[in-house]
């Protein structure tokens, strides 16, 4: 058996928290309301994260908290105060970046584990010396990092090493962007940033002739996957799997945790499912509906890693619906509606421990056994028939693998 | 006694007036249009005696350059040079002699985190061009015996990348170009922002350079920074600078396009409310 690392999942909420972990996660990452680079997300308050903490511990996992913001001194007053509470609740580390963080939570937390972000723009293995001598127990590495960089760090460091293997990615060096800053005033490093490298741009030679068409620059980088060195990453020893996407739906983060619950198993009983592979490649590049690349593990990125105006980042509508009970005696699936469907859809329905189940519908009723032709409203509880019973909050959505 | 330091991009750069230069180490800094080699730098300590020298390593370093890397860090110690200026917190860990000055672009913007940084080793800081004079003011009060660098003319970084994104750019759609600089703008926009590529990856800089010359007096720093990066025709400027002309100021921005950053304009953060 290899050693089967963490997989570190983003949860945006509470109940994306517990999705993420019922759905094979082995620690979620989630932001409090002050001091987490996502501060325009509905984040966690104290109340929360403890419930989120409660939640995670009962099924033995883990909880970490960002606290990960380039602090100015207007925002520190709290933070000694927030951190003692963090520590009271019992998260299981603070996922920081600003060095300042190390001092208040020593004196103030001592007992809080913490983890260098990846903000922090650690890509050697003496900068993580730097950390060490502070007791950082884990650093989260640049994602700018090759595999023989990762490798040689692992080898040499006596750090937890905790590497993104999944989500979209900053063109640019984490923390050494300000580009939102100065295009809309919110500050990057404070969770303000307004994603920059997403917008489209003119692009002129230095005497203001332009060489674009149509608006066609961009600096957006595709999203990392490192779906086919799964396997590599385990071997070198990379202890935690983190996946990109605390603003994402519960149908991505369930998704992506599902698939790579699955490819982390089977490659820690050294087998090689091939078949397995190929579906989880599908699946993964269809949950985000955006062209993925492994980035800087195999390669420096090239023209083929990135985009030229021509993002496409279609509404995923594929998640139809959640499973909520079963009704034997009619052998009906009750489905809670998340997106339109109706009779003869083909339909694929999946949860962490059972195999995925395929079906087409042959008929959709309401909750009061009415034949409709659809299920069209947002929530609204339909049945279709099922042979097989699915564990309730499996997930419904449509069969794209055929 | 605040002094005038000017980064060396071009060899005329040691003919204008100022206290001391700022020399950018080949391989190992960005944004210099000029780079120098150790040996270079002993043959500048030695000609310009009466200057303070700094030398500027302001990147992050990969694993694989850190050989090198700590190898001219260590030769760079031995010539007695007013302070090396470092990007990447690895040289806190090789036991310098010589005044380590952190420059981390867009980081530390606090007291307590420029005080950490001071604990353990680092004698100045190159404050970011991010935070307000209030709050510049206020970290050198809690600071007071740490070196602070400000940069007060030319144009502030905004981002850099290890991915070529204007190189790729013209693969993609088989264009041709000579030039090493560009300009990007948003559709209907007005302001433009520098894009270039050099040996590290690409780069994104402010089309409009800072200008703190009604500043200077206000600023509780022991450095004032001016730098004349891809900009040409400055040396009347840094004589202004030196000459606290504040008069010059409007003159300046004209020539320049120039404005004061966010030093006098804070940055938010939460712009909506979630409850």
């Amino acid at each position: 058996m290899i050693k089967k690392p963490e997989i570190l999942a983003p949860a945006g909420s509470l109940e994306k928290l517990k999705w993420a972990i019922d759905y094979g996660a082995d620690a979620v990452y989630i932001g409090g309301e002050n001091y987490s680079l996502r501060a325009n997300a509905k984040n966690f308050t104290l109340d929360d994260i403890k419930q989120g903490v409660c939640y995670a511990h009962k099924k033995n996992k883990k909880v970490y908290v960002t606290v990960n913001i380039v602090f100015h001194d207007e925002d520190t007053k709290d933070l000694a105060a927030y951190l003692s509470q963090l520590q009271k609740i019992g998260v299981d580390a603070i996922i920081f970046s600003d060095p300042l963080v190390i001092d208040i939570a020593k004196k103030y937390s001592p007992k809080l584990s913490l983890h260098l972000s990846t903000q922090a723009c650690v890509l050697n293995k003496d900068a993580c010396q730097y950390y060490i001598d502070k007791g950082v127990e884990r650093i989260v590495l640049a994602r700018e990092c090759s595999k023989e960089d990762i490798k040689d760090i692992i080898e040499n460091k006596n750090v937890e090493i905790e590497c993104f293997i999944h989500g979209a990615m900053c063109s640019n060096l984490s923390g050494r962007c300000v580009l939102s800053n100065y295009f809309t005033n919110r500050d990057a490093n404070r969770g303000g940033c307004c994603q920059v490298c997403r917008f489209n741009f003119d692009l002129y030679d230095k005497n203001n002739n332009k060489i674009s068409d149509e608006s066609n620059f961009c600096i957006a980088p595709k999203d990392l996957s490192l779906v086919n060195y799964i396997k590599q990453m385990m071997d070198i020893g990379v202890c935690s799997f983190k996946l990109e996407g605390r603003m994402r739906s519960i149908y991505y983060v369930a998704t992506i945790v599902n698939v790579y619950r699955h490819l982390i198993d089977m490659y820690s009983k050294n087998i090689t499912d091939n078949a397995y592979i190929n579906k989880a490649i599908k699946i993964l590049y269809r949950c985000a509906n955006r062209d993925v690349a492994p980035q800087f593990f195999d390669k420096t990125p090239g023209e083929k890693q990135q985009y030229y105006g021509q993002r496409k980042e279609e509404s995923n509508q594929d998640f139809l619906g959640v499973v909520v009970g079963y009704d034997d005696s009619k052998k009906e699936l009750l489905i809670q509606q998340r997106n339109f469907f109706k009779n003869g859809d083909k339909v694929m329905i999946f949860s962490p421990n059972t195999d995925d189940y395929f079906t087409t519908i042959k008929y959709v009723k309401d909750k009061d056994n009415n034949i409709i032709d659809a299920a069209r409203h947002p929530n609204e509880i339909v049945r279709i028939p099922s042979d097989k019973k699915m564990p309730i909050n499996s997930i419904m959505c449509v069969n794209f693998l055929d | 006694m605040k002094k005038m330091i000017l980064k060396i991009n071009k060899d005329e750069d040691f003919l204008y007036p100022c206290d001391g230069y700022i020399l950018g180490i080949d391989n190992f800094c960005i944004c210099f249009s000029k780079t120098f080699l150790v040996d270079d730098v002993i043959k500048i300590k030695k000609k310009y005696d009466d200057k303070k020298i700094f030398v500027s390593l302001n990147r992050v370093i990969f694993n694989s350059e850190l050989s090198t890397y700590k190898s001219i860090l260590k030769k760079l110690d031995k010539i007695g040079l007013d302070g090396i200026i470092v990007g990447d917190v690895s040289s806190l860990t090789y036991d310098l002699k010589t005044p380590i000055i952190l420059d981390q672009m867009h980081l530390n913007n606090s007291s307590l985190s420029i005080k950490h940084y001071h604990d353990n080793g680092v004698c100045g800081i190159v404050l970011s061009n991010d935070i307000t004079l209030q709050e510049i003011n206020k970290i050198k009060d809690n600071n007071k015996d740490v070196i602070m660098f400000k940069q007060v003319f030319g144009m502030p970084h905004l981002s850099t990348s290890v991915r070529k994104l204007v190189s790729n750019y013209f693969e993609h759609f088989n264009k041709k170009t000579d030039g090493k600089v560009f300009k990007i703008k948003e559709n209907n926009s007005t302001i433009s922002y520098t894009i270039f590529e050099d040996y590290f990856g690409s780069h994104i800089l402010s089309n409009n350079p800072i200008n703190l010359i009604d500043k200077l007096n206000l600023l509780n720093v022991d450095y004032f920074i001016f730098d004349g990066f891809l900009l040409e025709d400055y040396k009347w400027v840094l004589k202004a600078f030196i000459n606290n002309d504040i008069n010059l100021k409007n003159k300046i921005d004209d020539a320049f396009n120039s404005n004061e950053g966010f030093i006098d304009r804070k940055t938010i953060y939460k712009v909506k409310n979630n409850d």
